[in-house]
């Protein structure tokens, strides 16, 4: 592990009976960055932050955090994370100052610092004006930003952050997204999973794609992106359901793949420009009408759908 | 620091929920407040105690005696038969409270007066009463004839009579195994030589005639002052004890809710080891359960006058209560997989054991059932509590409580490293 190195997985394996939940995954996570897991539910993350978090054993392979291995010194590494879990997990009968203090009690902080610690952090999250007010009673947004002001609390090396935006509004979640931000330019290291491409675009320095339990691609954004060719996806929206269309577009120049999803018809393209007519010209031979156009450029979806056939969002 | 932190959280916790809080002190008030109604009873000043209302027994004592009955002692010229010991002792100033006893000259006459009720009870004791207690072979039945529309004195009564006859069979039953032998040895007493040992034995037995029945009550306080607080002293040690053992594990249950809300995971990933969690979480179960024993018996004490005996007698009753229930809720929790199977936990592992445990406290009036019940009783932990409670409450001291407070603990010892062992290779 190299002095700049915050997280390494090695060849890391978790199996619950037949389920390959992780299948021998490899990744680093360089300090002071935004390291984003990106896949769909299912495809292994949670398991992977539990085992770096220490709730669970691998059935093989390794974790150093900071360089103790979560197998022998999990003392240490739990003392140098910050876990916000994927549920909210408050004592809702307590207050946000009675949350946080316990929890910066569990993390061995005590008396004053703490006490200054609790309103820094709860001046972070914007619930100063709540911290008498049971959790209980909060908003969901007011929850999750609770709910990561606790992993913070310590001024941890890493924060591991399982899903946070998962069912809050689009306000809170973009509130959540600069505080991620802003913590990273305070000098902490991210570890973020998330099955929003959005997010992992936005946020991440390396994003690694997982899918049923193996990493299946791992780089920045922009190596991710070259892995499709600089592909557009264009949506197409027809008048009346026709699949003869699918195999007529198949046969346009230009088109590589074609594809129905929700009711939705894509098309990846290198040339959008190029092939558009033609895509008119091929629906009008099968007495389709395009009513509906959406041109997508590269992106995550495309890299997803370009390494396993399906799309990020069929889980 | 971090174990009483999580104490700390589990107590605040359990004493913001109202549901807790009904389960842990209105409950067991409620029961004993509604007993407390529904015989009348009243506090007044300071020492002012539950009274029942006096029940008019009139007897018709029509005991011939014995030519061979003679009585030595004080008494002796007042008791001429068994039927005068019997008529004494209801009318002794110990039942006063209690009893008032009137008497008729035949058994018509004692049943009209319950008819017209004049009186409550009548007492028919049968012309061969004496002779039914000193002859091997005579049978005599003495007659109950009270008012349907009362509960609870003709049963006072019915006990009294029935323990009074109960002493003096002890000598009859010795007088048969006396011929017996006698007649093994080839001697033939008569009749009245039979009665007459039968007199040697009452006499030796029971000594002074007057004490064939006794009661006692604790701290040396008159046996029948206070009759009703005493039974509600059972009611509400009885709804103590039952309680008692739901807090413990309705606070253990804390690990299971904390499992579905994610906050023990989340425990999990901070630096705080397994058995730091869970010992403070048991810390936590037992002084609340502490804190709701003291504060039922200290509401005992103060709004129904129930006298629960010496302080230390109180404090290891107390104490051993709360490390079993503890212990049982611990344990019972472990056998749960998820928060669903609660009900049946609390419905099967609580309320029946917990019924069995306190079933005493329902029949502390009556010697057969009440033997019974308190032997069953041993058969769970709560029962164990129940008996230290009561040992307590007698007056019979520390030596008498110590044999129960130690089976609470070995219960304890047994039920807390069972489910501590399930619970750390759970989250191992």
């Amino acid at each position: 592990m190299t002095t700049n190195t915050s997280i390494e997985v090695r060849d890391l394996k978790k199996y619950f009976g037949p389920v390959k939940a992780v299948d021998g995954i490899d990744f680093k996570v360089q300090q002071g960055e935004i390291f984003s897991l990106l896949g769909p539910n299912g495809a292994g993350k949670t398991t992977t932050i539990s085992m770096i978090s220490c709730l669970l054993q691998p059935d093989s392979g390794e974790v150093l955090v900071m360089g103790h291995s979560t197998r022998s010194a999990a003392q240490q590494v739990k003392a140098a994370i910050g876990v916000v879990p994927q549920e909210i997990a408050l004592y809702e009968d307590l207050s946000a100052r009675e949350n946080l203090t316990f929890w910066g009690k569990m993390y061995g902080m005590r008396g004053g610092m703490l006490k200054q610690r609790v309103d820094e952090v709860l001046e972070l999250i914007g619930l100063t004006e709540h911290a008498a007010r049971r959790s209980g009673k909060f908003s969901g947004g007011m929850k999750r930003r609770l709910n990561i002001g606790i992993a913070l609390l310590h001024h941890p090396q890493v924060i591991i952050m399982d899903e946070p935006t998962v069912g809050i509004d689009p306000q809170s979640r973009r509130s959540i997204l600069d505080g991620v931000r802003a913590l990273n330019r305070e000098g902490a290291t991210v570890l973020y999973t998330t099955h929003y491409m959005e997010e992992a675009e936005e946020l991440s320095n390396h994003i690694a794609i997982m899918d049923h339990g193996h990493l299946i691609a791992l780089g920045t954004h922009a190596e991710l992106i070259r892995l499709v060719g600089q592909q557009t996806r264009i949506d197409l929206t027809l008048n009346a359901e026709n699949p003869a269309v699918l195999p007529a577009w198949q046969q346009v120049d230009g088109v590589s793949q074609v594809y129905a999803e929700d009711g939705h018809l894509s098309v990846l393209v290198n040339d959008s420009n190029a092939v558009l007519p033609h895509l008119f010209e091929a629906a009008t031979t099968v007495d389709a009408r395009i009513t509906g156009i959406d041109i997508k450029e590269p992106n995550l979806e495309a890299v997803f759908l370009h390494l396993t056939g399906r799309a990020l969002r069929d889980g | 620091m971090k174990l009483l932190a999580i104490t700390l959280k589990d107590m605040t916790r359990s004493f913001r929920s109202v549901f807790a809080l009904a389960f842990m002190f209105g409950v067991p008030l409620l029961v004993t407040g509604m007993f407390y109604l529904m015989f009348g009873g009243s506090v007044g000043s300071e020492g002012a105690a539950f009274t029942l209302p006096r029940t008019r027994v009139v007897v018709a004592d029509l005991d011939e005696g014995s030519p061979y009955f003679q009585m030595d002692g004080d008494n002796a010229e007042d008791l001429q038969d068994m039927g005068d010991i019997l008529t004494h002792m209801l009318s002794g100033p110990q039942l006063a409270e209690l009893i008032e006893v009137t008497f008729a000259s035949d058994a018509l006459s004692a049943r009209a007066a319950v008819d017209r009720q004049e009186a409550g009870i009548a007492l028919v004791i049968p012309a061969n009463f004496t002779r039914a207690m000193i002859e091997p072979q005579a049978v005599a039945e003495v007659e109950l004839y009270h008012d349907p529309t009362l509960t609870l004195s003709p049963g006072i009564v019915r006990t009294l009579v029935e323990r009074a006859i109960d002493s003096a069979a002890g000598p009859k039953l010795g007088l048969g195994v006396i011929v017996k032998q006698m007649e093994a040895a080839g001697l033939s007493p008569d009749a009245a030589q039979q009665q007459s040992l039968a007199m040697r034995l009452i006499g030796d037995t029971s000594g002074a005639p007057a004490e064939l029945v006794t009661l006692r009550a604790s701290e040396g306080e008159a046996p029948t002052a206070d009759p009703l607080a005493a039974m509600l002293g059972l009611i509400m040690g009885g709804m103590t004890v039952f309680y008692a053992f739901y807090t413990g594990a309705t606070s253990a249950q804390t690990i299971m809710t904390e499992q579905e809300h994610g906050t023990l995971q989340r425990l999990f990933t901070t630096p705080v080891t397994i058995p730091t969690v869970l010992g403070g979480k048991y810390l936590a179960t037992g002084l609340t359960v502490l804190v709701q024993m003291i504060v039922l018996l200290v509401c005992g004490r103060l709004i129904f006058n129930i006298r629960w005996g010496a302080l230390p007698e109180v404090a290891l009753t107390i104490l051993g209560t709360a490390l079993v229930a503890t212990s049982m809720g611990i344990f019972l929790i472990s056998l749960l997989k998820t928060d669903k199977q609660v009900g049946m936990v609390f419905g099967v592992g609580l309320t029946i054991t917990g019924m069995v445990g306190i079933f005493s406290a329902f029949t502390g009036g009556a010697p057969g059932a009440s033997s019974v019940a308190d032997r069953f009783a041993l058969f769970v932990p709560q029962g164990w509590s129940m008996a230290a409670l009561r040992a307590g409450m007698d007056g019979n001291g520390l030596v008498a409580v110590l044999p129960f407070f130690l089976g609470m603990l070995a219960w304890s010892v047994v039920f807390f490293f069972i489910g501590v062992r399930r619970f750390s290779k759970r989250f191992a």
